[in-house]
């Protein structure tokens, strides 16, 4: 994916910068401790080759596109570089990642280290006990978790155990078309709910198939409303379901009536496939959407203007929605400790900057926060102020049906007015608590 | 055929009837027109609305590009790898096959007919896990090997080379095992010269069939430089975001392959089709 | 067919031939096996062996990703009780109803157009039959583009003033919007078959039925149809089969989801999802055996139908 003329010049002079750095700690750090712990350079390297014998192990997870699977690919040499005893075969998942990795899981044919998703994906590998528990390596390798984002880390956790550890995650922000804004005389993007609605309904201008809001009715794009009316989707224990409560009522119905007053669209109304899509086509005045729309704007459709601000503020707060992505050790590895040994690689603060400078997503680390590469993309401003206060997005093992294709019908129809808000999250209630009492 | 009473009329359901087939035929053809229209156009142009048919100017950059943009050449290499695999595979098997379900008296043959025929109602995507679950035990998993083998054999192929084989005239079949002749000998020399023209129709079906096949690759081909071109194509159009003058692009270049065998053997291929239907 | 091969031995003694024959006998049976012997294994291995095990299957509660266990009839009974699958039944049998007998009869008008003396045969022939020579997947993608909101057949329709829908987004139309792909893929195909059929009735008929005075459309009715019922059962076989197997247009268009309000999720659809999206693949077996039986249902109920009007005639 081409990120635009600057870009291998920036990445090459920040790694460059970032390697002579790590290479004055870890030498440091190798001569105090003596041990191939943290990338260690030339020195340990012949030690370490050594004492461990040559180990093979697959990286597995996806990839949206080749460039990102060629940078991936770089970033496995240098590692093999600073662990020479471990190979590393990278085989991303290409079409539905989910699918393709429970069929290798059942053929017995996983890969090491995967990619753990958010939405329900976490929590259905934890209970199935398909992920290796990581405590032991994260105490032995005595690799710190407190510069991690507790939200993300909480969602690789399960029964005290932590089975991921996070890469990077996005956060749901408020993108919208400035020179839109401009021309509708909108001064500034909307920071409340007031605020938003009305600035959709001037921004909708059907002759034009322009709307002021374009999204899908997946619940991941209207849950962060009932957050910011003070509700939930579920409890945080994730025992209950909470969608009849008058806050979720009210996030709820605020996400509907824009659809229902015309000022927001789904977004095959306007011949795209994704909100992002609309937007870049110019049919969107605003969209609901994270970093990935980002390396998209800028390779599919750069003629397109767009600026990022957090998420407007609800009733009671400006929550809005996370997702983190982990990388985990499957149970069926025959090199647990190689898979480790990636995973804080590639998890280390230098491993994830040089993922970070890709633009691809955001820190899972807070202390990432104030990189450079934040400052080089003004731009991303607005997704990293919600970061610290977003809320992962999970659901229960067992909830895969209703939480993508059930709960997206119900808000449809909640759209097309074909049913009351109120009996949407109705049935949707009833539909999850279905679940959690059949003990799936 | 008609009464010449009032040729006017006639000469009217004649026109009638041209007009009626050009519709269709057009019906037929737009679609591809259509989507070799939008593969000229840059992706601006090719989001105007109403649609506009003649691209303003001629842009062949996306066929270029998509060369670049996706493996493309890869795609055709392992399509071309497998569908001409399966297609000697099935050249064999099946005629074998039916060659002795047709001409060669054994105990269970008609159960083993009926037992043929009935694989046809069996559908791939019922089927797909287990199949899959085999693959990885036969080590056939990620490789071309998982794409080849399920598809070696087709029940239809081996229906389809029974009645060509049931068509060849016994006496010749009886004059040969007069002088001795084996089975195989009798199969390889007599009987298979005389059921080419069906030959021909069976390789191209199965050519066919192979090449357009999209599940068995879907599941079988894992990374993205050993999709086959129609799997390519999809899953470029999920993870690409639909540029729609892209992948009219692939679409128009993975078409032509096959249009053009069409053309050329047009003659075995509408045999083919003709004569499954003559029971 | 299986002639008892005796011309050669006419002049051996009796009990020497029937010797002969029992060796002969013998040796058919080891060839027969021999040539039939792969096709056999990997039809067993790869279409009956899988069927099996689906069904066995059928009877496990299974995740991929946990271990099996076993429940008996429950899935049936739970997949009897799931509104999904049967707004699936119904999408796959209502796409049957409509889908086979528009295809047949498009084709069958086709085919008694085309065996007129018209000019220009070859090149018709050509248009129709392109379609069902291309891949499905590519044709969904082609179809996805014009059957899209600011698409080819919304830029038609604007012509008359008709505002079009967003075909494939909109629950009433999703289904239909397949139903036409597939009858505009598979009606040249078909249409060729009644070709044929239509070439080997014998012209005397209708001359003798035209000396007769009956006029076109009852020679239609009373000579050609009656005697394309062959070719008629063939098509309506093949296409009821093909139709509720339909699954790469369905997944395709919908990008593996079935449509919006489940408009487009067919059984087969629906088996996909079970086992690769919601994990839970005792319901996709289970759903498997039942389509099976429906795949039976319908195809013996077509061959009752079509016994008996050949018994009729």
């Amino acid at each position: 994916m081409k990120q635009g003329s600057g870009f291998p010049w920036r990445l090459r002079a920040v790694y460059s910068r970032d390697k002579k750095w790590s290479n004055v700690v870890a030498g440091g750090a190798c001569v105090v401790l003596g041990a191939a712990l943290v990338g260690c350079g030339a020195p340990a390297q012949a030690a370490a080759k050594a004492t461990h014998s040559p180990v093979t192990i697959t990286l597995g997870g996806w990839t949206s596109s080749p460039v990102e699977a060629a940078l991936m690919a770089k970033e496995l040499t240098y590692f093999e570089k600073a662990y020479p005893w471990i190979h590393v075969n990278y085989r991303p998942i290409s079409g539905n990642y989910e699918a393709v990795l429970k069929t290798r899981f059942v053929a017995g044919d996983a890969p090491d280290v995967i990619y753990v998703n958010n939405g329900g994906q976490s929590s259905s590998f934890m209970k199935n006990g398909d992920l290796l528990p990581l405590n032991k390596y994260i105490k032995a390798s005595h690799f710190p978790l407190q510069d991690f984002f507790p939200g993300a880390l909480n969602l690789f956790r399960y029964h005290g155990s932590v089975y991921g550890i996070p890469k990077d995650q996005s956060p749901l922000s408020l993108f919208y078309n400035p020179a839109m804004f401009r021309q509708a005389g909108i001064k500034s993007a909307p920071a409340t709910w007031a605020q938003f609605a009305a600035d959709a309904h001037r921004l909708t201008n059907t002759k034009l198939h322009r709307y002021g809001l374009i999204n899908s009715a997946q619940e991941p794009r209207w849950a962060e409303f009932l957050y910011e009316a003070g509700g939930s989707v579920m409890n945080p224990a994730m025992t209950q379901m909470t969608l009849n409560t008058k806050a979720a009522l009210q996030g709820f119905s605020f996400f509907v009536n824009l659809y229902r007053n015309g000022s927001a669209a789904l977004p095959g109304t306007v011949g795209a496939s994704w909100g992002g899509q609309a937007f870049g086509m110019q049919r969107a005045g605003m969209v609901l959407s994270g970093n990935w729309l980002v390396p998209f704007l800028e390779q599919t459709y750069p003629k397109t203007p767009f600026a990022v601000v957090p998420m407007p503020k609800g009733p009671k707060n400006a929550e809005t929605l996370t997702f983190p992505v982990a990388y985990g050790i499957t149970r069926d590895s025959t090199q647990p400790q190689a898979s480790w040994d990636l995973i804080r690689y590639l998890t280390s603060r230098q491993g994830m900057t040089k993922w970070m400078n890709l633009g691809l997503a955001l820190p899972a680390r807070k202390s990432l926060l104030a990189l450079p590469y934040y400052k080089q993309h003004p731009v991303l401003k607005g997704l990293l102020t919600d970061l610290p206060r977003s809320i992962p997005w999970t659901f229960p093992a067992g909830f895969s049906q209703l939480s993508s294709t059930t709960m997206t019908n119900e808000t449809t129809l909640a759209i097309m007015g074909r049913e009351t808000p109120a009996k949407a999250l109705a049935n949707m209630q009833q539909g999850g608590m279905a679940i959690l009492h059949s003990g799936s | 055929m008609v009464g010449a009473r009032n040729s006017f009329s006639y000469r009217l359901v004649r026109v009638l009837y041209l007009l009626i087939l050009t519709l269709g035929a057009l019906a037929m053809l737009i679609p591809f027109a259509w989507s070799l229209s939008t593969s000229l156009k840059p992706l601006s142009e090719s989001m105007a609305y109403p649609p506009v048919w003649w691209p303003h100017p001629f842009d062949w950059s996306n066929f270029v590009a998509i060369w670049t943009m996706v493996p493309l050449a890869r795609w055709f290499l392992n399509s071309a790898i497998v569908a001409v695999s399966v297609t000697v595979g099935n050249l064999i098997i099946d005629s074998l096959a039916g060659y002795a379900l047709a001409r060669i008296p054994f105990r269970g043959r008609s159960i083993l007919h009926l037992g043929i025929v009935s694989m046809l109602m069996i559908p791939f995507q019922s089927v797909m896990l287990p199949v899959y679950i085999l693959l990885r035990w036969l080590g056939l998993l990620d490789n071309y090997g998982g794409m080849i083998v399920p598809g070696l054999v087709s029940a239809m192929g081996v229906f389809l080379m029974r009645q060509a084989f049931l068509t060849i005239p016994q006496e010749l079949e009886d004059a040969a095992m007069i002088d001795g002749a084996g089975r195989l000998r009798m199969f390889w020399q007599i009987s298979l010269p005389m059921v080419t023209p069906n030959l021909m129709t069976l390789a191209l079906m199965i050519f066919m069939g192979s090449w357009n096949n999209f599940l068995l690759p879907l599941l079988v081909a894992n990374r993205s430089h050993l999709w086959t071109v129609p799997l390519g194509i999809v899953m470029f159009q999920q993870e690409y975001f639909v540029n729609w003058p892209y992948l009219m692009a692939a679409s128009v270049l993975a078409t032509l392959p096959i249009a053009f065998l069409f053309l050329v053997f047009q003659r075995f291929f509408v045999r083919g089709v003709a004569t499954t239907g003559l029971k | 067919m299986a002639g008892i091969e005796g011309a050669g031995s006419s002049s051996l003694p009796a009990v020497a031939k029937s010797n002969a024959f029992r060796r002969r006998a013998r040796r058919e049976l080891g060839v027969g096996y021999m040539f039939t012997l792969p096709s056999v294994l990997l039809l067993f291995l790869f279409t009956l062996g899988p069927a099996l095990y689906s069904l066995y299957l059928s009877f496990f509660s299974w995740s991929l990703l946990n271990h099996m266990h076993f429940v008996g009839w429950k899935n049936f009974e739970q997949l009897f009780q799931m509104p999904l699958f049967w707004i699936s039944v119904r999408n796959s049998v209502v796409f049957a109803l409509v889908v086979v007998p528009t295809q047949t009869v498009i084709a069958l008008g086709l085919a008694a157009i085309l065996n007129q003396n018209l000019p220009a045969r070859g090149f018709f022939r050509l248009a129709f039959f392109f379609p069902a020579v291309s891949s499905s997947a590519v044709i969904s993608i082609i179809f996805m583009w014009i059957y899209n909101k600011f698409g080819l057949l919304n830029g038609f329709l604007s012509v008359f003033g008709i505002v079009g829908p967003d075909w494939l987004g909109n629950p009433q139309f999703a289904l239909s919007s397949i139903m036409v792909l597939n009858i505009w893929t598979t009606s040249g195909y078909f249409m060729i078959v009644f070709l044929a059929g239509l070439q080997a009735i014998p012209a005397e008929l209708y001359e003798a039925s035209a000396i007769d005075g009956a006029s076109r459309w009852k020679s239609f009715t009373h000579i050609t149809v009656p005697l394309l019922s062959p070719s008629t059962f063939f098509i309506v076989v093949m296409g009821i089969v093909g139709t509720l197997q339909m699954f790469d247009q369905s997944f395709i268009m919908s990008q593996g989801t079935g449509g919006p309000l489940n408009s487009t999720t067919t059984i087969v659809l629906l088996i996909y999802q079970f086992i690769f999206s919601y994990g839970q693949v005792g319901y996709g077996a289970a759903a498997t055996v039942l389509l099976f039986i429906l795949i039976l249902l319908a195809t013996l109920a077509t061959n009752w139908w079509f016994k008996r009007k050949l018994d009729y005639l």
